[in-house]
């Protein structure tokens, strides 16, 4: 493709003529003779703007016109997809006396469980079911697990991974304080920060709206034919997008975030009350106890050993929240089931902060880590009897 | 006017929607390459 090399020519004619009078200088000349590309790169970037406003343009009048895409309640539906193939699969695992044992929690557990690991620490003694979503609150533990209650499912062991502070809830009003202290496009720009220009300008780039958060398809379409390959040629081999000792879905984050993630992170905890001692005598974190007290409870009368696992945080993390939240959860335990209150393997300080991704969540270092660490403490925890589905009447 | 016309369409002995094409295919191109390597397919969803 010949582009115009008459300087008067070309589209960047005052560029093109200033590097004309300047043939001499190899710099300019070098400027001149990358002008084309950067003109054709300049289209480029035209086109590609083009389409993705046409996407968002699209997706805005018909918002139906792609399946759904799933954020946060994708946890939900995941659990209960897992939870159905279990009560499907576990009766022949149980029946050759391996336990099941369940993880239910949040974020901070989900991204800290290596099941295949632990799996494999605990001599295949347990069968791992990764149930753990997303959420602020302990209500949302209760909430996105409703599916094991609902289920014929009897495990073994119920290990709760929490963190103190998810008794409280945040409230509409956090919501607006941590909106408020977000920077505007242009006070950013006003500001040099380039992480926040760049932030908002990413999440209008429609392909990365539909980003997965929760699976992913393509993989699953490639898996599930090869499964059904594999069982036409009379082997057999677990599907591993609807095997539901899968492990749980890691989301996507830096080994170790940016300083100003720490600090927003830090700013959002605060705007959400974590680190006022008030917070944990709100009637609110009572409520939250109280849903956590209800779910041990459920777990407890199907048969289940309960454990609660307080994760592993940033030393910034546990400086700043106040130990009033890990004393109010340790009585609410005690008060609310007396004797059978559960044992909490408080593993607050169990990893270097070098084993974090962000203030609360840890990086691959950090899961391997706990998920270690966990592996050890599992077989203290499990029963001396053969599991609650070996009988004969499952 | 004239001005506009040659910053549109740059390229001499190629017709405006044949350079448009190819500019489309490349962006297309690096749409693809930008899913495949994110593991992301904006099309799709899992449906249990």
């Amino acid at each position: 493709m010949p582009f115009s090399r008459d300087p008067k020519g070309s589209a960047f004619f005052g560029w093109s003529r200033i590097a004309a009078n300047n043939l001499e200088d190899p710099a300019m000349q070098a400027i001149r003779n990358l002008l084309p590309v950067a003109h054709i790169v300049l289209l480029l970037l035209i086109v590609m703007i083009a389409i993705n406003q046409a996407m968002l343009a699209v997706a805005h009048t018909y918002p139906d016109w792609l399946p759904y895409h799933m954020e946060g309640t994708g946890f939900t539906e995941d659990i209960a997809q897992r939870v159905a193939a279990a009560e499907d699969q576990y009766p022949r695992d149980a029946a050759r006396g391996r336990y099941l044992c369940a993880l239910l929690g949040l974020s901070s557990f989900r991204e800290a469980s290596d099941l295949q690991l632990m799996t494999r620490l605990t001599d295949d003694k347990c069968r791992l079911l990764g149930l753990c979503g997303a959420g602020p609150s302990l209500e949302d533990i209760a909430d996105q697990s409703a599916s094991l209650r609902d289920n014929t499912l009897r495990p073994d062991l119920v290990l709760i991974g929490i963190n103190e502070y998810h008794q409280a809830k945040p409230t509409a009003e956090v919501a607006a304080a941590n909106a408020r202290q977000r920077l505007t496009f242009r006070e950013a720009l006003m500001r040099g920060d380039v992480r926040n220009v760049l932030k908002p300008l990413r999440d209008e780039v429609w392909f990365y709206q539909r980003r997965q958060d929760v699976s992913l398809e393509s993989e699953s379409v490639l898996l599930n034919a090869k499964v059904k390959i594999v069982h036409a040629m009379g082997a057999r081999m677990e599907n591993p997008t609807t095997d539901p000792w899968r492990e749980m879905i890691h989301l996507e984050a830096p080994q170790r975030a940016t300083e100003a993630t720490f600090r927003e992170q830090l700013a959002s905890y605060e705007n959400r009350k974590l680190f006022d001692p008030a917070t944990y005598d709100s009637p609110v974190a009572r409520q939250q106890l109280d849903s956590l007290i209800r779910l041990i409870g459920e777990l407890q009368v199907r048969g289940a050993r309960v454990v609660v696992v307080v994760m592993p945080e940033h030393s910034e993390l546990r400086r700043r929240v106040p130990p009033i939240a890990m004393d109010r959860l340790q009585a609410a335990l005690r008060e609310g089931l007396g004797g059978n209150a559960p044992p909490v393997l408080n593993l607050r300080d169990a990893l270097d902060d070098d084993d974090f991704s962000d203030i609360s969540h840890v990086n691959v270092n950090g899961r391997a880590a706990f998920s270690r660490l966990l592996a050890s403490r599992i077989a203290g925890f499990l029963p001396n009897r053969p599991p609650l589905m070996a009988g004969p009447e499952h | 006017m004239k001005v506009l016309r040659r910053f549109l369409f740059p390229v001499q002995g190629l017709s405006p929607w044949g350079f448009y094409l190819r500019l489309l295919l490349i962006a297309l191109q690096l749409l693809l390459a930008y899913c495949l390597a994110e593991q992301n397919n904006p099309f799709f969803y899992q449906a249990f």
